[in-house]
Parts: structure tokens; sequence; C-alpha cells
């Protein structure tokens, strides 16, 4: 770990969206902290409130529908919930940048990819003509595009899918944030480009000591990448713990589970194993702990008060009324 | 890039084919022209000799064909009651009504642009509601009632304005309210729709991540894409105010191609209808032949499909 100190700390966040079908408590009570370079994973499933939590950070999520009815997004001395639209607009781009779940369709069809990468640059640098020009090659080269000096006056639907999702990481090195967080960044690539992808994020925080958020529902790109883990569900964290500990030392149900389901390298499986059940209706939630219904241990207090969440030691936390049993 | 544009200029052509033989059949299914251009009192061999000069007595695949050929030519005939070529008659007019479209267009997207964006915007503010609630009655209220109603207000009770004819921009006002207060709805509306869909997307976001100003966002990265079917709309709503002109025309006497069809249809001057709707479809036909390369400007993945 580069230092110790915390760039961002997440306290008791809450993003509910109001529906006409009622209230969907996306993100319910998180809390967290990013250190200064490192790389946090956040694991779950669909609808845990992963993109949300990282929306929440931007100040960009969904309106009028979605809202944060509370907690605090501490970067250095600044509530970023109390900011601004206008405010955010310091950040943004500056300090903080997202590249999202789907490259095809982060990336204006109808400007042309220099144009695009140009806006990024000028956030940081105002530079114009050949300059400018210099510049967007310089940073096409950089996520490895070949032809850059033509291709920067491709459109988006003249790149692939991988070389999209570059152009996006490209902005994100022009921009030089302080927090890069990524939104499942390879979910829609396939695998060989996913590990070119993952391969630059990790060049840009070695190279500009970034501290990066990694959203994924792949533990194994997890276990490569990422010092420290989150693990949500039902819009809440159950477990974080730092990477070797969650893999080897994980106390909750749901980690173990997810865990459990990868498969094993040289082990002989018939079936993957699977978390029986279905994830919950975030409009129904149970009263208690909103994994019951699908735990292995569940006894009856876990149906009627939701766990707190307690440390396990100083960098695990758990939120589980059975931890120290299991 | 040429190829899309030779492509769509041919299937243009054969939308003015097309257009030209609705035309002839139609015009030809009102009644004998004959009845009106001779005196009650002719008899019946007067009647055949003047069928036989205009030519209505011979097949009307071979009428058709000789129509097409004349306006190859540039020629549509004479009118029968004017006495003059139609194609001068409609040519004269034209200008009144183009003056009133152009008008009552710039009329329509001032106004519909900006209301649309910024209630887009502010999706269920009460700017939106105001303006949702005047582009649905502007939707809603039929173009002579409007029309009508404009004349009482502005001609006879506040005697601001003229009611009929065409002079200077006094004289535009009105007709150009009255023609363009249907599209002003129908493309305020639909601009906030698409600009809703469009401040949804990914790349919307992106730009917002970029931390761009909000003018930009919306200007720039939002409504480029909203113009496309914007523009679609817009270009339809020329069509619709080229033909819908007749009523706006006929309540203001306003000397254009719609009021002159008009009457040529009460007098079953056959030439002078044919050229009207023909001229008109042909205009139509080609602003939506612009449009179809202007897309190519907006949308670069157009050129390529």
């Amino acid at each position: 770990m580069n230092g110790n100190e915390k760039v961002l700390d997440v306290r008791n966040l809450k993003t509910h969206f109001f529906t006409n079908l009622g209230v969907v408590k996306a993100v319910d009570g998180v809390s967290f902290y990013l250190r200064k370079g490192q790389a946090l994973g956040i694991v779950g499933e669909s609808g845990s409130g992963k993109s949300v939590t990282s929306l929440s950070i931007l100040q960009l999520v969904p309106k009028p529908a979605g809202r944060i009815v509370e907690g605090e997004i501490w970067y250095g001395e600044e509530d970023l919930v109390k900011k601004s639209q206008k405010e955010m607009r310091q950040y943004r781009g500056k300090k903080l940048f997202m590249i999202s779940q789907d490259p095809m369709t982060s990336l204006n069809p109808v400007f042309k990819i220099g144009n695009q990468i140009a806006e990024a640059i000028r956030r940081r640098q105002n530079l114009t003509g050949d300059d400018l020009t210099e510049k967007i090659i310089e940073m096409l080269k950089l996520v490895h595009i070949r032809e850059p000096e033509t291709r920067i006056n491709s459109y988006p639907h003249q790149f692939s899918g991988g070389m999209k999702q570059r152009a996006m990481i490209s902005m994100a090195l022009a921009c030089q944030p302080e927090i890069l967080i990524a939104d499942e960044p390879t979910t829609a690539l396939d695998v060989t480009i996913q590990a070119q992808i993952l391969k630059l994020m990790m060049e840009i925080r070695q190279h500009y000591n970034t501290s990066i958020i990694l959203i994924t529902h792949d533990l194994g790109v997890i276990a490569k990448f990422c010092d420290y883990v989150l693990v949500m569900y039902a819009g809440k964290i159950v477990e974080r713990a730092d990477v070797k500990t969650l893999f080897k030392g994980n106390r909750h149900p749901y980690t173990r589970g997810l865990i459990n389901s990868l498969p094993h390298l040289g082990k002989k499986q018939q079936r993957l194993a699977s978390i029986k059940g279905q994830p919950p209706d975030l409009l129904n939630l149970p009263k208690g702990c909103p994994f019951e219904p699908r735990c292995d241990y569940s006894v009856e207090r876990c149906s009627c008060d939701y766990p707190p969440i307690e440390p396990v030691d100083k960098e695990h936390f758990i939120s589980c009324w059975r931890w120290r049993e299991i | 890039m040429q190829r899309y544009i030779i492509k769509r200029f041919f299937q243009s052509l054969i939308v003015i084919l097309g257009i030209s033989v609705i035309v002839f059949i139609i015009t030809h299914l009102t009644g004998d022209p004959t009845d009106l251009l001779l005196p009650p009192e002719a008899g019946p061999e007067e009647k055949e000799l003047l069928r036989n000069q205009l030519g209505l007595d011979r097949p009307i695949y071979v009428q058709y064909l000789g129509f097409l050929k004349n306006i190859a030519h540039g020629d549509f005939g004479q009118s029968f009651r004017h006495q003059t070529s139609a194609f001068s008659l409609i040519i004269g007019a034209l200008p009144a009504t183009i003056e009133l479209t152009i008008a009552a267009m710039i009329l329509s997207i001032v106004i519909a642009l900006p209301v649309g964006i910024i209630s887009a915007i502010r999706p269920r503010s009460n700017y939106d509601r105001l303006g949702m609630t005047f582009a649905l009655l502007g939707q809603s209220i039929p173009v002579y009632w409007a029309g009508l109603m404009l004349i009482l207000l502005f001609a006879v009770t506040l005697g601001w304005l003229p009611s009929t004819g065409r002079g200077g921009i006094k004289h535009l006002i009105l007709p150009a309210i009255t023609l363009g207060l249907f599209s002003t709805a129908a493309i305020a509306r639909f601009t906030r729709s698409s600009m809703l869909d469009v401040l949804d997307t990914d790349y919307v976001r992106t730009a917002r991540i970029k931390g761009l100003t909000e003018y930009i966002v919306v200007l720039k990265h939002a409504f480029k894409n909203a113009s496309i079917p914007v523009l679609t709309m817009t270009s339809l709503q020329f069509g619709r105010m080229l033909s819908g002109a007749v009523i706006t025309e006929t309540i203001f006497s306003w000397p254009g191609v719609g009021r002159m069809a008009v009457q040529a249809i009460y007098n079953r001057d056959f030439p002078v209808v044919q050229t009207a709707v023909f001229v008109t479809s042909v205009i139509f036909v080609g602003i939506n032949f612009l449009v179809d390369i202007i897309y190519t400007y907006l949308d670069p993945r157009i050129k390529y499909k």
C-alpha cells in the first residue's frame, strides 16, 4: 500500500429510488473508505447497489427518481453530497472519473473520437490546434490504439468494443483523476480484451498512484487486481476485508457462497456450486437480514433484526448475527 | 456518401412519378369539365368538339402518357378558365405560399425547440407542464377555428393587424401563426420526448462525468442526437404546412397556390389542380431529399449504411 491517506470516505450512504411501485432502497447505509493508490473491489449480484454506489459518489444518480437521502461522501475536506451539480463539475473529470459498463453506448455516436477525447484533455490543459491534436494522438497511443493519426477522425461506430473501452480509458488518462471508478469495465468485452483493459487500468494506477474502485461480479478479477473488497447484498455491505482475508478467512455465508461458486482448476466437478434462491425484491425487503431466506445458517433472529456491521479485526468488517460461529 | 445521395435521388424520382399517376387519376374522377366550360344551352355536338379539342375523348392511359410527356417538357397545359399556361399561374402564386410556409416554419422552430428542450431538462416542472399544455392545445385546435379566432381578436376587435391579403410583415403575422400553430406544438412535444430519451443515455452521462458544462452537455452532446428524429418530424411538418396552406390561405385570402388550387377545384380546372398538386408534391419530395442529405451531417452512421 502506498501510504494510508484516505481519499474518499463514504459514511452511511443511502440512495433510494422513489418509483410508482414504492421506494427502492438501492443503497441503504453503506460505509467504506478508499486509500490513496488503493484498488478497491466491489462485488455483488445485479441489483445489489454496486453501480448506484459509484453513481452516488459522482452525484449522477438518475433523476428525478433517485436521490441520496442520507449519508456523507467525504473527498478530502469536502462532503460531495452537499455539492450542487455546478460545484460537482470541479470534481468530475478532474478528481473523479468513471468508466462505465457498456463501451458501446458510452461514447457519443455523432462526434469523432478525437473530439470526445479532446474534451477530457481540455479539462486539464488549455490546448488548441496542433498541440491538442498531438495530445489526443499521444493519448490514443498510450492505450495502444493503432494508427492514432487516422483513428482520431473515426466515429465510435467504426471502433470495436475493446477500442471504445480503450478510448474511454484514454479519457481517464487525460483527466488524471485521483479516483477512477470502473463499473464492470470488461463485462461487455471478450476475455482476451478483458485482460488488456484491466492491465491498462493497473498501469494507470501504478503510474499516477490513482485510487481505483473496481465494480465487478467477477471474483477472479478481484483476486488479481484488488487490495480490498466490499461484498454488497441488497443495498448493504455484508462483508468487507482485504483481498486475502476475503478469500481465505471470510465469515459471511454470502461471501462464502460466492467463493464456493467459483470453478476450481484441477478439481473434478459435475456441476458448479451455486447459492440457492433468487436475489431479493428490493421493493419488498424482509425485515431482518435480506440474505436470510437463502442462508444455510439462518436462525430465528436473522428474520427479525438486521445484523449490525461489526469489526472482526481492524480491516475486516461483517454484518451477520452468527459470524463468530461460522 | 455519393452512392447514398444518388440512391435517394432516384427514390425521389420514383415518388414523383407515383404522384403524377395519382394526381392525374384523381382529378379525372371529379367530373366532366366541359359542363362548366360551355354555356348551358350548348348541344352534344359542341360538347364533343370541345372534348376532342382538349383531348378528353382519348383513352385515359394515352391522356396520362401525354400528360407525362408534357410535364417533362415543363408544359402543364392551359388553364380551362384563365386561358393561360397552368404552370405560369401556379409559379406566379408560389412565392406567396413559400413566403407563408417559411414564415410559419421559422416561427414554429424558434418557439418549439427552446420550449421542448427546456421542458426536457426540467421534466414535470411547472415550466414543463405549462409548455406541454399549450402544445396539447396547439395540436388539438382546428386550423380554421384558430384562424377565425385570431382574426376576431387581432383584426376585428383590436384592429392591430389586417385580416386578409398579402403585403408587408403585418399581413404575414396572423396567417403564419395560424399555419404554424400545429407544427409548433408537434415539434415542441417531439423535441421534448426526443431530448428526454437522449438525456438518459450513457454518452450524455459520460459527458457529465468529464465535467463538461451543462450548456455543452445539453446543446452539444444531447441535442445533436435528439435533433435527428426532430428533423424528420420537422420535414414532415413542412409537407403538412404546404397542404395546410389550402385552409389558411382561404381564410386569410392569401394569394398562394393553396387558394388557387381550391378555386381550380370549384371550376374543375384540371390542369391548374394537377399543376398545383404536382408542384407542391415535388417541393415536398425535394425537401425530404435535402433532409436526407442533412442527416448524413448529423449522424455519421447513416453514410455507411
